[in-house]
């Protein structure tokens, strides 16, 4: 059973002058019940997009034009079965924010407000979701602490007495206050360093065990998503590429990207000398050019991939390639 | 004499004023830290946030002055130089800082950005200036139209950024640049790709390089030697490819297991205890986080002991 399922999903970006950025483009993928899920790519390729879009926190000049997002607990807004989230009004969206699916947001240095201390911030979330008064919410504040290994002496703190590795678990447990059913990583270990991260992602995997949420977890380090998710997306341009599960992804990649990722990674293992970039810059995404994406990048290109799009099919069950070696 | 720069066991400490009306609390940020970098050699400094990787950079470039120890950059005691000594210094060093987004000056187009160093030495005539940037621009591998040169830097992308903060550093032909966790704010494909450019420019220029980095996969691939750093100390230094192959040091195993690979070499338990460079513990800095801490760690502090050709390390076990 899928705990959240993305069928065919479009949006763009209507830009100054009357472009259009397409920033998600076509792409439908699941997240299973208390599994994770792994989105992958470079910057500036629509993973954050995607967050903002199931939770609805676009700016006001994103469309979503075409797609549904079903989400399977219903009983949270009181309907039975799953809802698709992109036909809820802006109240019944409130509900789901928090209770039904939260954030970990990105840039943990920024997300906190400076002028209150971290335990009052994450209180007033749960006291606005949950209804709880002052000595429950404080209750489990300790227990979130203790989840996320945070002295609880330290809540009293304001975010600038905190380290870059503290305000990151604080923002965790700020995201499992209210229980939720989905929690959305958004490069939560960026911009920390190896032992933090290693530390962070170990919790989180622990804390999803123990409390059998399912999750989306998007980085642009392959290494880290396939750390810490059973099914893994690359994503390029606004389209999905692959998509399979982790042990594939190293084992039998098969889209020309996905291989190219995999070989600029850097790994302590390897004993190659040569590193390699991905040749080119990343592509125009408010005049995309027809055919493939990846094309002007790929050194397998043929005359086909510049003109039509590869279609995005399932090869093996569970491995979804859109590229034309395949079909 | 074949070393470029000599660090002869330098600190620094920092006061730091916690309370109104009370005294300052000196801290050492750096502790006696002595290393050598002969001609076209990088060498890595690695180590978590906050152990003084980034102060020591800034200690070499003269930025700051340390508290006691020495510094010779060509013979040339760093910290006894004169004005225009240290002008003339500066000119063979370059620096990469970590933030491409904040490095740059927001109202400068780039090809000012990039031409300033030749401004201020003021020996060239614009046409040469101008030449000069393209040339290194095209070394790197950006665009040389009249068209990207003009533009601002919030019109690039952080990959761009970098390369241009690259130029900027090198566009003096420097000796040693000093290059402060270059990639840590790139995305993985644009990693590669900067990490050749300083590799590119280590043959080219003749150069040495002091790489700043917490991640030992990157220093694994670009360093000749590293040494890692805990608490304002280093706690073991040798050849890149032994200490990767070999670690000696716990902490050094701690940080290779942290990183995120598909096979893990080893397992070690990483211990969540955040270091606090306001109290360092006595003795050995890193025994409250060793899994193999010995009564004699809490006591003394280790001495340097050599375990194999270059190859040493602060640590009771050996």
């Amino acid at each position: 059973m899928n705990a959240l399922e993305i069928n065919n999903l479009i949006m763009y970006y209507e830009l100054f002058g009357g472009n259009k950025l397409m920033a998600i483009n076509n792409i439908s993928f699941s997240v299973e019940e208390s599994k994770t899920t792994g989105i992958v790519g470079e910057s500036g390729c629509g993973k954050s997009s995607i967050a903002s879009t199931i939770l609805k926190i676009l700016p006001d000049n994103a469309k979503i034009i075409n797609g549904n997002i079903y989400f399977k607990y219903g009983e949270i807004i009181k309907r039975s079965g799953k809802v698709d989230l992109l036909t809820l009004d802006k109240k019944t969206m409130q509900d789901i924010r928090w209770k039904g699916i939260s954030m970990i947001f990105q840039g943990a240095m920024n997300v906190l407000n400076p002028v209150y201390r971290v335990g009052d911030q994450i209180i007033e979330i749960m006291r606005y979701k949950d209804n709880i008064s002052k000595e429950e919410a404080n209750e489990k504040l300790e227990d979130l602490c203790r989840i996320v290994n945070i002295d609880s002496s330290r809540m009293k703190d304001y975010p600038h007495q905190f380290s870059g590795g503290m305000k990151q678990k604080a923002i965790i447990a700020m995201a499992l206050s209210t229980n939720p059913k989905l929690i959305i990583a958004d490069e939560p270990t960026t911009a920390l360093d190896l032992i933090s991260q290693y530390n962070i992602l170990e919790q989180i995997k622990k804390i999803q065990k123990k409390l059998n949420m399912s999750m989306i977890f998007i980085s642009h380090n392959l290494f880290t998503v396939s750390n810490i998710s059973d099914q893994v997306v690359v994503m390029y341009a606004g389209k999905i590429m692959e998509s399979c599960e982790k042990k594939k992804l190293f084992e039998n990649s098969l889209h020309p990207y996905s291989i190219a990722l995999i070989k600029s990674c850097l790994s302590i293992n390897d004993k190659k000398n040569k590193l390699y970039g991905i040749p080119g810059e990343p592509p125009n995404l408010v005049f995309p050019s027809s055919g493939c994406a990846f094309y002007p990048r790929c050194p397998y290109a043929k005359e086909i991939c510049k003109k039509i799009e590869p279609e995005y099919k399932e090869i093996e069950k569970k491995h979804f390639v859109a590229c034309w070696r395949y079909i | 004499m074949k070393e470029l720069l000599q660090v002869d066991n330098i600190k620094k400490s920092f006061e730091i004023k916690k309370r109104l009306f009370k005294s300052a609390i000196e801290i050492c940020v750096i502790d006696g830290v002595s290393f050598k970098i002969s001609k076209k050699q990088i060498f890595g400094l690695i180590g978590e946030s906050g152990c003084g990787k980034t102060t020591i950079g800034r200690l070499v470039t003269k930025l700051i002055e340390p508290s006691s120890g020495k510094m010779f950059f060509n013979n040339k005691n760093i910290s006894e130089m004169n004005k225009n000594e240290t002008k003339e210094f500066r000119k063979k060093i370059g620096m990469i800082f970590q933030d491409p987004y904040e490095s740059l000056n927001p109202r400068f187009t780039i090809i000012n950005s990039v031409k300033e160093p030749l401004d201020i030495d003021g020996r060239m005539t614009k046409q040469e200036k101008f030449d000069c940037v393209k040339n290194i621009f095209k070394k790197i591998g950006l665009d040389t139209t009249e068209y990207f040169l003009n533009k601002y830097p919030h019109e690039l992308s952080g990959g761009q950024r970098q390369r241009i903060s690259i130029a900027r550093s090198l566009i003096m032909k420097p000796k040693l640049i000093i290059a402060d966790e270059p990639c840590s704010m790139l995305d993985v494909s644009i990693r590669s790709d900067i990490m050749n450019i300083i590799l590119k420019f280590k043959q080219e220029l003749e150069m040495s390089a002091i790489y700043i980095t917490h991640d030992l996969s990157e220093a694994k691939y670009i360093t000749d030697f590293v040494a890692v750093m805990y608490l304002g100390k280093i706690v073991e230094t040798g050849q890149t490819q032994d200490i990767i192959d070999d670690p000696y040091h716990p902490y050094t195993k701690m940080l290779i297991s942290a990183i995120p690979d598909i096979i893990s070499k080893f397992k070690i338990n990483i211990s969540e205890k955040i270091p606090d460079p306001m109290n360092i513990p006595h003795g050995c800095a890193f025994h409250p986080r060793c899994p193999y801490a010995k009564e004699i760690c809490k006591r003394i502090e280790p001495e340097n002991v050599n375990v194999g050709e270059g190859h040493l390390v602060k640590c009771h076990l050996f």
